[in-house]
């Protein structure tokens, strides 16, 4: 494999990042408060410290084969029938992940942006892209990541608007609703930070000099979505009173669209359509992750081919759900398909790889697995 | 055929026109609203539009009501009355009528918060009378109600007697049960034209009463806002009663620093709220001309100090007696005895509670002669 396909670290961070975040942090401040009222940001704080621990999992896992994407190293682990079965799994996870994110950001534009315009539209036009770049090679897709997210520096420049109008006190007394509450929210933060895995699906194509640096730069990764989304949070709570907060489930959109300025009158709009490219940098993750495994499960298919399949598959799926109750109830299911998936999986294959031993590598295995990216 | 589905897809999307384009010709905008309650509890709505002319520099407006059970009704009904859409998206000003100040302004503001297309960035004020009336006003230095309004704010903002709000910033206040809003209070002089005439105080989102301008800007003070052109009048020199006029200093606020601290007594469920105000300023206009020396300076101050503590006192009062938390006291309660607040009603143990104003006054300078 040459050397020039695979990516570096600033890739490989800026395509952990890209991933997590996305549509999570339009609704975030709202998701915490339900749980945690105004301590909702300390959940997402130690959200980014349960995901820390997770990581440190999921490295252990991955880079025990280093040389193996996961869904090869499964069957090494778990035999040939069960890793093909976790696999499937996975499969339905990805495409599950990219259903919702469609379906999310569809809802948001149809009531934000444009009500009038079909939501199949939307969908439509989200998949496109999504198809398009994810049906590239790997280095090429983290290449648009990087560009894209000085994207991230808008929200920052957005945020900025609210600094005059905070009230620090609607987030005192700090610790008032308790552990329990606090707890709470923070499944309901790593929800939408979900997307820290992704390093191990990749671990092949990660170019390192040492093994741990793939660690350091996750880790350097989650500090800088927990710092981003945790900042959000607290300048959102300050920005509404715990009671308004309850009512209002974008809260981000909402505080711009107080904000007019002299060219720009409406602030969440444009930041709504902007924000489009880092929602479709989640959806193409998943695309992409959904073929590779897809590609994994079904030799002699290319996968290039697999993301046109997958991506119809996303669109016409994404479809179903348009009532708000429905699609709350869907994101609660992925909710718990995702714990199973990236905790309690990797877990289970960790340990069993202990009890194994680790198994000595096979060039031959290696050189067809890292072809398919 | 491998060139071609790219191709025609790219023309699809290239060509296509878009379903929520609003074209202007189609709709009308409203830039101002007032919102009134009638006598019989239905809501009145009223829109003023500009009208462009061709060929004409004049510029005409068109006024329009409607009536209905729910705001959204009462829109229905304008819609009805122009021919074009009503589009409430560039909305600059909205103006509550006194009546429905009076009774509950959250239910009308409703659709204003829900609808995203609303325009939440649109200044607010309250009429003394029916909100109608104002839009209806013919002036004759502004072609529109809504720019002489909005300017009326925008200065009265910089003279730090009104709060720089708008539609969504009251919102996190009206719901707080800790702080009450202050709304700008707008009413009429004798030749009929409109003017502000202080601040309608709130209890939730019910008006219960109403503040000069004068108290108005000490208030604002005391809340840590500044404007970037505060005037103070007051009176300081009682005694010489033969030419009143010499008695008075007009100041201008160039720095304030206030906090609010809050002690709680749990035994006799006491709340005691310690209000700092700090201000450095400038004298701009004092026909006395004694500020020569450090003394008179010394005493001049004292004097203010005086002045300004009673007239917090003051004000206070009539705050505690409309129930307005205008200072955000209850939001401290809830920060730092949060055991206190969970076991008492604030709404009623506000107007109880002592407030104890501490002025602190600094002529800093008195411009270029002293």
């Amino acid at each position: 494999m040459n050397v020039k396909m695979k990516i570096s670290h600033p890739q490989l961070f800026f395509f952990i990042v890209q991933t997590q975040i996305g549509v999570g942090i339009l609704s975030l401040s709202f998701s915490v408060h339900e749980e945690a009222g105004w301590d909702g940001w300390m959940s997402v704080f130690l959200g980014g410290i349960g995901i820390q621990l997770i990581i440190l999992l999921l490295y252990a896992l991955s880079s025990r084969y280093p040389e193996h994407i996961l869904f090869h190293a499964m069957e090494l682990i778990a035999g040939r029938l069960t890793g093909r079965l976790i696999t499937t799994a996975y499969t339905i996870y990805f495409i599950t992940v990219a259903i919702l994110v469609l379906v999310i950001y569809k809802n948001i534009i149809l009531t934000w942006l444009f009500p009038a315009t079909p939501g199949w539209v939307i969908q439509l036009l989200l998949i496109i892209s999504a198809w398009y770049l994810s049906r590239e090679k790997l280095h090429i897709i983290v290449r648009f990541y990087v560009f894209v997210s000085a994207l991230f520096l808008l929200v920052v420049g957005v945020l900025l608007f609210a600094l005059g109008d905070l009230n620090p006190l609607y987030i005192f007394p700090i610790g008032h609703h308790g552990i329990g509450p606090i707890l709470k929210g923070v499944m309901a933060a790593m929800q939408a930070m979900l997307g820290f895995s992704v390093f191990m699906f990749i671990f092949p194509y990660i170019e390192y000099k040492k093994k741990r640096d793939v660690l350091k730069t996750a880790t350097f990764a989650n500090l800088f979505t927990t710092a981003f989304y945790g900042i959000t949070v607290l300048i959102t709570m300050m920005f509404f009173s715990p009671p308004e907060l309850k009512l209002v489930p974008q809260p981000l959109l909402y505080m711009l669209k107080t904000f007019s300025t002299p060219v720009i009158d409406r602030l969440d709009l444009i930041f709504l359509a902007m924000w489009i490219v880092s929602v479709t940098t989640s959806l193409m993750t998943y695309v992409y992750l959904a073929s590779l495994s897809g590609a994994h499960l079904l030799k002699g298919v290319k996968r290039k081919k697999l993301t046109l399949w997958t991506s119809g598959a996303i669109f016409f799926i994404a479809m179903g759900p348009t009532n708000n109750l429905t699609i709350s109830k869907f994101a609660e299911g992925v909710d718990y398909f995702s714990i199973v998936m990236v905790i309690v999986i990797p877990l289970l294959l960790y340990l069993l790889s202990l009890i194994r031993g680790k198994p000595s590598s096979k060039g031959g295995q290696q050189h067809e697995t890292t072809h398919s990216s | 055929m491998k060139r071609l589905i790219p191709l025609s897809l790219a023309i699809l999307l290239l060509l296509s026109g878009c379903w929520d384009s609003r074209q202007l010709r189609d709709i009308t905008i409203a830039k101002s609203a007032a919102l009134d309650l009638l006598d019989d509890g239905i809501y009145q709505s009223t829109i003023s539009s500009p009208v462009p002319r061709k060929y004409q520099a004049e510029e005409r407006t068109l006024v329009v009501s409607g009536t209905g059970h729910t705001i959204r009704e009462a829109r229905m009904a304008l819609d009805g009355k122009v021919s074009e859409q009503i589009d409430t998206a560039k909305l600059r000003i909205l103006v509550l009528g006194e009546p429905l100040a009076r009774k509950n302004i959250f239910p009308p503001l409703d659709i204003m918060y829900r609808d995203p297309r609303s325009s939440l960035g649109a200044k607010i004020a309250v009429f003394d009378g029916v909100g109608s009336n104002l839009i209806h006003m013919k002036l004759t230095d502004k072609p529109r109600t809504s720019e002489f309004v909005a300017e009326l704010l925008e200065t009265a903002e910089s003279n730090t007697i009104v709060d720089d709000i708008n539609v969504q910033l009251i919102c996190p206040i009206m719901m707080d049960p800790g702080e009450d809003m202050i709304l700008p209070y707008i009413g009429v002089d004798e030749e009929d034209n409109p003017r502000l005439i202080g601040n309608a105080l709130f209890n939730g989102d019910t008006m219960t009463g109403s503040l000069s301008v004068e108290d108005s800007t000490l208030l604002l003070l005391m809340k840590g806002k500044l404007g970037s052109a505060t005037f103070l009048t007051e009176k300081v020199h009682q005694e010489e009663e033969e030419d009143d006029k010499d008695n008075y200093i007009t100041l201008r606020i160039r720095d304030t620093a206030a906090s609010t601290e809050v002690t709680v007594n749990h035994a006799s469920d006491e709340v005691t709220a310690n209000v700092k105000l700090t201000m450095k300023v400038e004298a701009i206009e004092y026909p006395h001309n004694e500020l020569t020396e450090k003394e008179n300076i010394a005493k001049l101050n004292t004097s203010l100090e005086e002045q300004f503590t009673a007239e917090a006192g003051e004000i206070f009062k009539t705050l505690q007696e409309s129930n307005c938390d205008a200072l955000g006291i209850g939001r401290r309660v809830l920060v730092h005895h949060p055991d206190f607040w969970d076991t008492h009603k604030w709404n009623e143990l506000y107007p109880e509670i002592t407030i104890e104003p501490e002025i602190k006054v600094e002529i800093v300078d008195h411009g270029i002669i002293n």
